[in-house]
């Protein structure tokens, strides 16, 4: 059995996930709620819990501001979240698990039995710890992703990513120690986390981290050796964008 | 740009069109000149061609009278340019000066009013000019222009068949030509003889036809041409020709010296005219065939035919005729030498030509007196004629500069025009740009206000129908469906009208309603919540671009009320003001500033642009649609800053 609490404001909120959760997680138990992250702050202290089903808009603070308050963190965090670009995007890095409102009780399940079977392997990877730091970072470079691999997850800070290669429906990351991780995400979703964390996708299939840039290389394509030696295409609408960020 | 172009070409046309008036004062003042020139008119009461027909006939009778009229008329025919009177002018000093045998003057104011007559096309006053030009022309014997008008005359008869009077200058055409070119002369003479049916004309050709045989040293046919003229004219009892035919023979046989048959013509003659009674042509003939038998020194022979004449000199009047009679009579004496008789001759002769002098003289004086006048007005005549060529130079000379001003002033026009049309061009261009640069302008902020129209907040949305989930948990079906019907209509609602720039204010204040219901059952335990509409608003007048006030609710309950302890007030009131309705959405949350210190780093990442975007839309409003909507927030409390008071001014 698995101790959770709820913080979220919204007092119709509340109720909604404590009837789900009493009705389609019979694994979980719900310890008590709060609604704001002060009170939130307390309970978990208090209860010790096993799962956080934590609201990310919220009066005084928001989900984010608890995980950044905490100094420990052995729970995991399932966000519930109505609308929020900017905070998927930081939930996605991470691997973190998040329920969009109207809750679905189907992704709800689901995301109790990914953390219970978790637990029940007893996996020492945490994304919510991973979270968590990348809040508390100030670089972008130290934040960390996460790579989930068919037998788990590799977590590599952002700045030793070289490059990420799209091959299909896959991407291939290529990290700074000569690894590369294949991944069954679309090179998009890798744009839309990283396009902000400096790099740049300069070619249909290639997404570059540009401090790793060694050389350009002019030509009807573009080309840039990276600091892996390998080559990355440069086409020529993103030329301009690469320009930029050198001058 | 183009304020400073249109003020350079309007100084340009300005400038422009004061050249213009000047030229065209410069025009009106060359006009005057004209007019001052022709103001010397004077009225006829008489018209100008009786005026000339009078002179014509008093101009015996009183020849300066004559003239001065002509002189008039002419001087106000030239300064009414009245042509026509001009040339009958001319006619008519032509007649008065060939009246006086000034044939040559005579014939330069005749071919002058030909002239006009010609460029009038005046036809009908052609035919006696040529005349008259003729006639001077043969009293001076100036054969060329004897042949050029006779030959127009003969034309014009010729023309209207009228054979007798063309056959009348076609003789005079043969006589002219008799000293220049017999052939041509021949010519016309045996035409006259053809054509005419006229005795006296065919006697007259015969008699230029045995001219043109004399000529050509044919005596012979000279001779019986002659006499033929000869006998016809006797027969016909027509004296002057049968004279001249006499005449010529007795020439011819001169030239032939055959004194015999000259003194038998001569005596043909004297017998033919003292039979007719002819006393003065006798008395003539006699004298000649005196002188012939005086020649050949049968004295005898010739003291009998004078002395047979002794009676016929007493008749006759003519001087000259006596004269030689006398004469002859004095020399045949003085050769007998019979000198006291020659000296009674004498006697007899000089008072024959006293009396020859004395007449001459007579027709001397009145000739020269007449003549002096009508050389005045002739000369007078000339100065107005050089007077006028000058005027005329002057005139063409002004016409040339008033042409030159006119092409000037057309040019000055030309590029006034031009300029005027090129500045009309540009300010017409320059609107269309404007225009499309507006509507340009316009389309881009209406895209803009697109964008910036507010949408709901997805968290609403979908905190909304999460809220829906409560229900259907707790199996409320009622109020599950309530809510739904409820959140349904409001979505529907804003879908419907967030696509227009305005909408009903009593649209906007549904809307308003429904979000505030489903916030409130959202957050039920922060807050109350009135509404007020004023009863005396006309809702239909007012018109509110969709969603404006929603955002300021949103931010009184997300930012106000949520952070305050205990329930807050939130109150949305509308009120009828002189001129303008007033929205007042006033609540007792936190006040801003508190509001803004409470936010997290993390909480400032989710950006919140709806007021921002509310300031950007009425910005754009006004500049588009020229609609001021006026905002005011403040704080509720302003000692303690507490809540927020938003206050719009709908016009």
């Amino acid at each position: 059995m698995l101790k959770s609490v709820i913080i979220e404001d919204e007092e119709v909120s509340r109720n909604i996930l404590t009837n789900y959760l009493t009705k389609y997680c019979p694994e979980v138990s719900n310890e008590g709620e709060a609604s704001n992250i002060n009170d939130g702050k307390k309970l978990i202290s208090n209860i010790k819990p096993d799962i956080v089903f934590l609201d990310i808009e919220m009066p005084f603070g928001n989900g984010f501001d608890l995980l950044d308050q905490l100094d420990t963190i052995d729970f995991e965090v399932v966000f519930i979240t109505a609308y929020s670009h900017y905070a998927i995007k930081a939930i996605n890095l991470s691997a973190s698990y998040y329920i969009l409102k109207p809750i679905d009780i189907d992704e709800l399940i689901n995301a109790v039995q990914k953390i219970v079977k978790n637990k029940q392997e007893e996996e020492s990877f945490s994304s919510t710890k991973i979270l968590a730091e990348n809040i508390k970072s100030i670089s972008d470079k130290n934040k960390k992703i996460v790579l989930p691999q068919l037998d788990g997850f590799k977590v590599a800070q952002i700045g030793n990513i070289i490059r990420v290669e799209a091959s299909d429906n896959y991407s291939i990351v290529y990290l700074n120690d000569g690894k590369k991780y294949v991944l069954s995400k679309t090179l998009k979703y890798f744009d839309e986390l990283l396009s902000e964390l400096g790099f740049l996708r300069s070619h249909k299939s290639h997404l570059i981290n540009l401090d790793h840039i060694v050389q350009y290389k002019k030509g009807k394509m573009g080309q840039v050796i990276m600091s892996d030696e390998s080559l990355a295409l440069v086409s020529s609408s993103a030329k301009k964008e690469l320009m930029k960020y050198f001058t | 740009m183009i304020i400073r172009t249109t003020y350079i070409l309007l100084i340009f046309l300005l400038s422009n069109s004061v050249g213009f008036s000047q030229s065209y004062a410069n025009k009106k003042s060359s006009n005057n000149i004209f007019k001052s020139k022709s103001k010397t008119k004077k009225k006829a009461p008489l018209s100008t061609q009786e005026k000339i027909n009078y002179a014509r006939t008093i101009f015996n009778d009183s020849t300066s009278k004559a003239i001065e009229i002509i002189e008039d008329v002419l001087y106000e025919s030239v300064n009414r340019k009245n042509k026509l009177d001009e040339a009958s002018c001319y006619e008519t000093l032509g007649l008065f000066n060939a009246k006086l045998n000034n044939h040559d003057i005579a014939i330069y104011n005749y071919e002058k009013a030909l002239d006009i007559f010609q460029k009038k096309k005046k036809t009908g006053k052609l035919i006696n000019n040529w005349k008259a030009i003729s006639k001077s022309a043969q009293a001076i014997k100036r054969n060329t222009l004897i042949i050029k008008y006779e030959t127009l005359i003969f034309d014009y008869y010729a023309n209207r068949k009228s054979i007798e009077k063309s056959c009348q200058s076609k003789l005079t055409i043969g006589n002219a030509y008799l000293a220049s070119n017999l052939s041509e002369s021949e010519k016309a003479f045996n035409y006259v003889i053809q054509q005419s049916s006229s005795e006296d004309l065919k006697i007259k050709a015969q008699i230029g036809l045995g001219k043109v045989a004399q000529k050509r040293k044919q005596f012979k046919k000279a001779e019986s041409l002659f006499q033929s003229a000869n006998g016809t004219a006797e027969k016909n009892e027509n004296d002057p020709l049968a004279n001249e035919s006499f005449n010529e023979l007795s020439n011819l046989y001169q030239e032939q010296n055959i004194q015999t048959n000259n003194i038998q013509v001569q005596q043909q003659a004297y017998d033919y005219n003292y039979n007719r009674g002819n006393s003065s042509s006798a008395v003539q003939y006699s004298s000649q065939i005196a002188n012939s038998y005086i020649e050949q020194n049968r004295t005898q022979e010739a003291m009998e035919v004078l002395e047979n004449s002794t009676e016929l000199v007493e008749q006759t009047n003519d001087f000259e005729i006596k004269k030689e009679f006398y004469k002859t009579l004095n020399t045949l004496y003085e050769k007998q030498g019979n000198k006291e008789k020659a000296e009674e001759i004498k006697t007899e002769y000089s008072a024959v030509l006293d009396s020859i002098k004395k007449e001459k003289e007579e027709k001397l004086l009145a000739l020269q007196s007449k003549n002096e006048l009508l050389s005045n007005a002739q000369n007078r005549v000339l100065i107005l004629e050089k007077d006028r060529e000058l005027n005329e130079k002057e005139i063409l000379l002004l016409r040339k500069e008033q042409d030159i001003q006119l092409g000037v002033i057309q040019t000055q026009r030309m590029i006034t025009w031009s300029l005027a049309i090129g500045f009309f061009i540009i300010l017409i261009l320059s609107f269309f740009i404007y225009k499309n640069n507006r509507e340009k302008q316009i389309s881009n902020q209406l895209l803009v206000l697109k964008s910036l129209r507010n949408q709901m907040n997805p968290h609403f949305i979908f905190n909304s129908l999460n809220s829906v989930n409560s229900f259907i948990a707790q199996q409320d079906e009622r109020s599950a469906n309530k809510y739904l019907s409820e959140f349904s209509k409001l979505m529907r609602e804003v879908l419907e009208y967030s696509q227009e720039d305005f909408i009903p204010l009593a649209k906007e204040i549904e809307i308003l309603e429904l979000y505030l219901n489903l916030e409130h059952y959202r957050f039920k335990n922060e807050f109350e919540f009135s509404f007020n509409i004023d009863k005396s608003i006309n809702l239909d007048d007012y018109q509110i671009p969709p969603m404006l006030l929603q955002p300021f609710i949103e931010n009184a309950i997300w930012h106000g009320l949520r952070y305050k302890k205990g329930k807050g007030k939130l109150s949305v009131n509308f009120t009828q003001e002189k001129d303008h309705v007033a929205i007042l959405i006033e609540d007792d949350g936190i006040g801003r500033e508190k509001s803004k210190a409470f936010k997290t780093m993390n909480q400032k990442k989710m950006k919140s642009t709806g007021i921002k975007n509310i300031e950007s839309r009425l910005e754009i409003i006004k500049n588009v649609f020229k609609k001021t909507l006026a905002i005011s927030i403040e704080d509720a409390n302003k000692t303690t800053k507490e809540g927020t008071k938003v206050l719009v001014k709908l016009h």
